[in-house]
């Protein structure tokens, strides 16, 4: 037993109790595919804490990521060009261009902004490498307080949220479906199809009875039943080798000191999805923009939205902040073990996985959107850089996403407002 | 893009050498209508307390299963049209919604046939009820095939579950389709059924009755009086009651307290009492005092036992019941738990989103977002009242342009702590809730707490105006626009009448062309 694994074993014990995984796909005949993962953890960071120091290293906040050093890219000065215009406040704009590269969109919806103007990159990529599973994309949230325009990362078009599931059981659910009895299975599903079948009908015949705006609307909604009826027809899934889990305990979903168990069985959860293919693109958000997280098991009392807006000279704060942000860090770290952990191919599933950690700001304080901290880990299938640390020379974020989807094998140019930069960020990409 | 030009309605930019530019006299006195119009309405889809109000009132099934939809309590009210967004979750969730409700019904309880023989009785009556109208030859014939199909191989039963299933999820049931009007017009009368519709999702949160639909059938839904008459008695059903709390809830940003944290040991049995006494405050001051005076000040809430040990009072029973206030420090919305909770943070109040709510939810004020870049850094303060390290706002330049108009309104509730409790102290100092208000268009001056700011507030025309607009809001399913001047113009002149209130404003939004007419849509 290594290193990695025994790790995974100790935290796998007091979460989910997560099988040993092998990934479903894991065949030594065939390329595994590419998966795409985003996290997302809030309020901007230190940046003398987050930056590494010399090339082999790394820094005081992103230490618990060691193990995985040579697996992993930090990606300095990287800025939210796009920022600069489109509505919304700092922590609004952040979250909203974060994974979508595009403004936030002029409303009244919340005040004088609505929702960002455009795809997210993980729906971009799950339009090319999600169509096949069970799941085009799963989008997984922690203790997300609402939905707000702070409480939405993912779009799938403009306008167009995706809420992230923040209850460990709906997600487990998600994944393997509702059904237990496998003599039942079959003739529900055949009910369950027939329905969807005669409401996609409904709908069909209801679109030309409406003003045009009125049937985007409809439409939309009937494409999402319409995917609804897709996963039913690839369920039960074909486990393989990947065993189902107990369905996860959850005592609270709103207690301020469950998120820490919470966010585990989400990391837990998400990983055991990608392993069992049931989707190749996934996204685990922290709380929300601005979030109010109170870290009462590291013994804090503000809350972290608070903390991140004390003066540059309050020692106190600055030490709370670098133990909050240590502690996604850590969170980040299981993440990792356990797609590490899982075997694919003669490799991990961690080789296949694109995982790429974001911000809504860069420095809190002043709710910058420059110098935004991105971690990518995973080198998957070895067609980005690993083990370095990159600096961006304040180049736009987007051309940091777009180069995540290329790596995930997208033939795309540009990605969010081209007015911002197209083409991918050099030196990211293995050429 | 479209901005809120509306007296009692400032957009404002923070910075303050513009906003003292402006006269709020002269605000007041802009005469917004220059030629009535109507607005084209936005496609609506039931909220997730109408999906249920509709299920428990049309199939007596009352398991809530909106409660599990994704959240709605992002924007201002859930029934806004622009605030509903598809997504994967809410099908699936309406899917198992479908599937749990259907096998709840009870036929014989809703004196339905479901032999063979009744399919086509069976799709009428209950395809009037969920589809607000007499459905179209070529729907039931969809219907029935869709029963014949399954019934080949399934029992009746199960195939006119199935059936239900469909129509529960079919875009007639989910959305308020209302029938085109002709083209070209901008002053449509719309069909008495889908006028039906509107009041009934308006004043009862739920679908029409067979008596309502009744009546739009029989010509009585016809003229603005017609419909002010069948408003005036809706509104002492007890649905009203629901659905006018639930407009307070949604108002007063209190719907975010069902999945808020608080860190306070005592909040996990508060949040569902807490939340209910605003809706029953508010019920209460609409449609029995019928006061915006009281609204903003009446000495009264309602309490149940764990309301009671949070205010001092003791209460037995889970229960809510009407409690008067004249010797708490409680009177009016802006004291309520529930108002006070939902607009702090988990662990502590917070002056800053105090004052927003009272800027925006109660003013109806457009606040602009802190530019970027501009460094917001609080003092070390580690001691001390909350008062005392927000002050950092107020001092900072680059700051205080927005945070004038919100930290100093939100000192004043500083008695209050963050799920809604009286205090005198705060971390061993006396308490100082004295606060003021700036850069309003009738309210500015210095008041001492919460109670005094409510007696403000009740002699506020922007307040009063405020709440016609929200009340507005909440019946059209949007945000207005310019074109609506007239409509609100007309709302403002209601609500300021001697002895006027907040129903004087309900029944005048009904009777409007806004109301109940329509627009040939973009």
């Amino acid at each position: 037993m290594n290193f990695t694994r025994r790790r995974f074993l100790k935290a796998a014990g007091v979460t989910l109790a997560l099988p040993w995984l092998e990934s479903s796909t894991a065949r030594a005949d065939t390329t595994p595919p590419a998966r795409l993962v985003l996290v997302f953890t809030p309020n901007g960071t230190l940046k003398d804490r987050w930056v590494p120091t010399a090339p082999a290293s790394l820094s005081p906040i992103l230490d618990p990521l060691q193990n995985f050093r040579s697996r992993l890219s930090v990606i300095t000065n990287v800025d939210m060009l796009s920022t600069q215009v489109g509505s919304g406040d700092g922590h609004q704009k952040g979250i909203g261009h974060l994974w979508t590269g595009t403004a936030l969109q002029p409303g009244q919806l919340f005040g004088t902004v609505d929702w960002a103007g455009g795809p997210s990159i993980d729906q971009r990529v799950a339009e090319v490498i999600g169509t096949g599973t069970t799941l085009r994309s799963l989008e997984l949230g922690v203790q997300v307080p609402g939905s707000r325009v702070y409480d939405r990362m993912i779009y799938r078009a403009a306008g167009q949220p995706v809420p992230a599931i923040v209850d460990p059981r709906e997600t487990f659910a998600r994944i393997f479906g509702t059904e237990t009895d496998p003599q039942q299975a079959q003739l529900r599903k055949m009910r369950r199809k027939s329905v969807l079948d005669a409401v996609l009908r409904e709908f069909n015949q209801v679109q030309n009875t409406v003003s045009a705006s009125d049937a985007r609307r409809l439409d939309a909604h009937a494409s999402t039943i319409r995917e609804v009826e897709q996963r039913l027809d690839r369920l039960p899934l074909p486990l393989n080798a990947c065993v189902k889990p107990a369905v996860p305990q959850v005592d609270s979903l709103t207690a301020g000191d469950a998120y820490p168990h919470l966010g585990q069985l989400q990391t837990d959860l998400l990983a055991l999805a990608l392993a069992c293919d049931v989707t190749h693109v996934a996204s685990l958000q922290w709380s929300s923009a601005s979030s109010p997280v109170v870290f009462s098991w590291l013994q804090q009392k503000v809350d972290h939205h608070e903390l991140s807006h004390r003066a540059d000279g309050d020692l106190d704060a600055r030490a709370q902040i670098e133990q909050i942000d240590h502690w996604y860090a850590e969170q980040f770290a299981r993440l990792l073990t356990t797609l590490q952990a899982a075997g694919e191919g003669g490799g991990s599933l961690l080789d296949n996985t694109l995982v790429v950690w974001g911000n809504e700001l860069g420095k809190g304080n002043q709710h910058t959107h420059d110098s935004v901290p991105f971690v990518v880990a995973g080198n998957i299938q070895n067609r980005i850089n690993s083990g370095i640390n990159f600096d961006a020379q304040h180049q736009s974020h987007s051309k940091l996403l777009l180069s995540c989807a290329q790596a995930c094998g997208l033939p795309d140019t540009s990605f969010g407002d081209p007015q911002f930069g197209t083409g991918p960020l050099a030196g990211i990409l293995k050429t | 893009m479209r901005l809120p030009l509306l007296a009692g309605l400032l957009v404002l930019s923070c910075r303050p050498e513009v906003a003292q530019s402006l006269d709020p006299q002269g605000v007041l006195a802009v005469e917004r209508c220059s030629s009535p119009t109507v607005v084209a309405t936005q496609l609506r889809r039931l909220t997730a307390a109408e999906f249920d109000a509709t299920v428990r009132d049309v199939l007596k099934v009352d398991i809530h299963a909106g409660r599990a939809f994704p959240p709605e309590d992002g924007a201002l009210f859930s029934n806004l049209a622009a605030a509903q967004i598809a997504s994967v979750t809410l099908s699936e969730k309406l899917q198992q919604a479908a599937e749990d409700i259907t096998a709840q019904v009870d036929f014989q309880a809703l004196q339905l046939c479901v032999d063979d023989s009744c399919t086509g009785a069976f799709i009428d009556t209950i395809g009037r009820r969920l589809f607000r109208r007499g459905l179209s030859t070529e729907e039931k014939s969809r219907f029935t095939e869709f029963f014949v199909a399954q019934r080949s191989s399934n029992p009746a039963d199960v195939s006119y579950r199935m059936l239900l299933q469909v129509m529960l999820l079919s875009p007639q049931f989910l959305f308020r389709i209302e029938p085109l009007p002709g083209t070209g017009s901008t002053r449509n009368a719309i069909a008495p059924v889908a006028l039906a519709s509107r009041l009934s999702f308006f004043l009862w949160g739920s679908a029409p009755d067979d008596a309502l639909l009744h009546q739009a059938e029989t010509g009585e839904l016809n003229t603005a009086e017609q419909v002010t008459a069948v408003a005036r008695l809706m509104l002492q059903d007890p649905r009203a009651r629901e659905s006018i709390a639930r407009f307070h809830v949604e108002w007063l940003g209190v719907s975010r307290l069902t999945t808020a944290t608080r860190n306070d040991s005592r909040f996990e049995a508060l949040r569902q009492p807490l939340i209910d006494e605003v809706g029953q405050f508010g019920a209460y001051a609409t449609l029995d005092d019928n006061s915006f005076t009281q609204l903003m000040s009446g000495r009264f809430t309602y309490m149940n036992d764990v309301l009671g040990s949070l205010y001092g009072v003791p209460i037995d029973g889970s229960n809510l019941r009407r409690v008067s206030t004249t010797q708490l420090q409680r009177g009016g919305l802006l004291t309520l738990g529930g108002v006070l909770s939902a607009w702090s943070k988990p662990n502590e109040s917070s002056p800053v989103l105090r004052g927003k709510f009272v800027r925006e939810r109660l003013l109806c004020e457009v606040l602009m977002p802190p530019p970027g870049n501009v460094v917001t850094q609080l003092a070390p303060v580690t001691q001390g009242t909350t008062r005392q390290r927000f002050s950092a706002h107020v001092t900072e330049a680059a700051c205080s342009g927005c945070h004038t108009k919100m930290d100093p309104v939100g000192f004043g509730f500083e008695h209050y702590d963050a799920i809604g409790g009286y205090r005198i102290l705060e971390n061993g100092q006396p308490v100082d809730a004295r606060g003021d208000i700036y850069q309003s268009l009738d309210s500015d001056g210095a008041f001492d707490g919460a109670l005094a700011l409510g007696q403000k507030l009740s002699l506020s025309q922007q307040a009063r105006h405020c709440v016609a607009l929200q009340w507005f809001r909440f019946a059209m399913g949007r945000q207005e626009v310019d074109a609506d001047a007239c409509t609100l113009d007309a709302l403002d002149r209601v609500i300021d009448a001697p002895n006027a209130g907040p129903k004087d404003v309900i029944l005048a939004i009904v009777a409007s062309d806004a109301f109940r007419l329509e627009a040939t849509q973009p």
